[in-house]
């Protein structure tokens, strides 16, 4: 799945799925769980603390 | 009627925009074009009407394109919105400093001045935020 076409199923812009991906930014909570719900994944599965990783 | 106010996402801001802007100088460019003297003196009521109807077109657009943005910046993409709230907190405390060192300036320099310190301060504020935004953005790509 490209940044593109995951930015039209979360209804966000390229740019916030590369800045995400990219570790520039954290997604709201609303948006983690939209990120996790489309890839059938809890939110811990795709998202770690700084200290964890 | 309340869904339909629900989902108007206050579209053509930049048309509305760019018509206000153009409504501000209209009756600067009439008053350059026509005789404005003689209409001041023969007929003052129209004169008024020339001066008014275009600010009063202008000032409805600015306050439709300031809602409208509002509102697509509130309801659009995070990030972005992100983006914006701290490019605006840049450019408020900028102006902030700004305004404490021109009040110190033209007071003791310059006190007929003061009467341009919110033109100065204008432009400072959307300067600092369209400078922020790009600073920003660097942030986060």
């Amino acid at each position: 799945m490209s940044q593109e076409d995951l930015a039209k199923l979360l209804d966000v812009s390229r740019q916030t799925i590369n800045a995400i991906e990219r570790e520039k930014y954290d997604p709201s909570l609303p948006l983690a769980l939209k990120i996790a719900s489309v890839f059938d994944k809890k939110v811990e599965e795709i998202f770690f603390p700084e200290d964890q990783k | 009627m309340k869904s339909t106010l629900k989902n108007f996402t206050f579209p053509y801001t930049t048309q509305i925009l760019v018509f206000s802007s153009i409504m501000i100088f209209l009756p600067v460019i009439l008053i350059g074009v026509i005789d404005a003297k003689k209409i001041i003196d023969t007929q003052p009521y129209l004169f008024k009407l020339i001066t008014l109807i275009p600010s009063f077109f202008a000032a409805i657009g600015f306050i439709y394109c300031t809602i409208g943005y509002h509102y697509k910046s509130k309801n659009g993409d995070e990030l972005k919105f992100k983006i914006h709230l701290e490019s605006l907190e840049f450019a408020f405390t900028t102006m902030l400093v700004f305004f404490f060192i021109l009040v110190f300036i033209f007071l003791n320099f310059a006190p007929v001045m003061l009467n341009y310190i919110l033109i100065i301060l204008a432009v400072v504020g959307i300067v600092a935020y369209v400078a922020g935004a790009e600073f920003i953005k660097e942030k986060y790509q």
